[in-house]
């Protein structure tokens, strides 16, 4: 059977969910951007009670590192509250929606209580697309410009 | 006439790659039916997403200075070029936080190009906006410089390409 992409069937399951880090709202901002150093991620949950309270990105990172913030600042005083988030059974046409309104790259999946069980990564997003636009992005030339002259074994 | 069912662009009869797309028309390798979604990212070019102005440094710069310069402008990603404009690397929000992180006040006088990645990948404007998302998924880049030759005169980041996503698909829901 052919496969059609369908965006609005299709759940943020399918998207790639990345297991995220989360951190207590009073760790320092020094600590947090340590810990998103070793976990090598942009992205880190602040949850009180097994939910979730608060966002930090790398966005924020710019921002304090601009505004030479105090690195002992607790983190729960320089994060995103209460942020934008989906649910499981979310569509990823519902994601893309989100992320583009409000300018997102990472989306809280939670449950009906709040409690965190994925992150959305923008990055899972367009891996989605490439992985299910097979026609479109793998028969493209390895590069833009350069296209075989002459028939292989010719 | 043989209509590409990729980018709709009229070929000759009997011909074995669409001369736009080159995507192949030969009858065994005749493609499954493309959702329009799909045609579409095939058929429009990285020109569409309009391509802002690039926050441009250059390579001796101060890496202090070139972040506040992101956040005043309230971009996520600086282009390091030299000065005939020709890309030598890109500073990106995300570098600033693995490359840095909670040691910048120390490293704050230190040149961009110390921290910047290199060599940064890059598109053309008439790049189709397939092989931007493909650009985009291997390198797990959030900003690519768009270059006319080596020179560079914009940056499109994944943003851009949300944008046109959530457009095109607001234009199927509603076609």
């Amino acid at each position: 059977m052919d496969f059609q992409l369908n965006l609005n069937t299709e759940t943020v399951r399918h998207a790639g969910l990345k297991e995220p880090l989360c951190v207590p709202p009073r760790m320092s901002l020094r600590d947090v951007l340590v810990l998103m150093r070793q976990h090598n991620t942009g992205c880190v949950l602040i949850c009180r009670d097994e939910k979730v309270a608060g966002i930090f990105t790398q966005r924020d990172v710019l921002r304090l590192l601009a505004t030479e913030a105090n690195m002992a600042t607790p983190i729960e005083d320089v994060m995103a509250r209460d942020p934008v988030t989906l649910h499981e059974s979310d569509t990823v046409a519902t994601a893309i929606l989100k992320m583009s309104e409000g300018g997102y790259r990472h989306l809280p999946v939670v449950d009906d209580d709040d409690r965190p069980l994925g992150l959305l990564k923008v990055r899972g997003i367009v891996h989605f697309l490439v992985e299910h636009f097979p026609n479109a992005i793998y028969n493209l030339p390895p590069e833009p410009r350069l296209v075989a002259q002459d028939r292989e074994g010719a | 006439m043989l209509v590409c069912p990729y980018c709709e662009h009229e070929n000759i009869d009997g011909a074995d790659v669409c001369e736009d797309c080159e995507q192949p028309l030969i009858a065994q390798s005749m493609p499954r039916p493309a959702t329009s979604l799909e045609r579409a990212i095939m058929k429009d070019r990285v020109a569409l997403l309009e391509p802002r102005e690039p926050l441009v440094v250059e390579p001796d710069a101060p890496v202090s200075l070139v972040v506040k310069l992101m956040h005043d402008h309230r971009v996520g990603c600086a282009v390091v070029v030299d000065d005939e404009r020709h890309v030598l690397g890109i500073f990106s929000e995300r570098d600033a936080l693995m490359r840095l992180g909670a040691d910048f006040a120390a490293h704050g006088k230190q040149p961009v190009s110390q921290f910047m990645t290199v060599p940064a990948a890059t598109l053309q404007n008439d790049d189709k906006i397939a092989f931007a998302l493909h650009r985009m998924d291997l390198g797990g880049f959030r900003h690519v410089p768009i270059t006319d030759g080596d020179r560079i005169t914009g940056v499109i980041s994944v943003r851009d390409i949300l944008r046109y996503l959530t457009d095109r698909l607001m234009a199927i829901e509603t076609a």
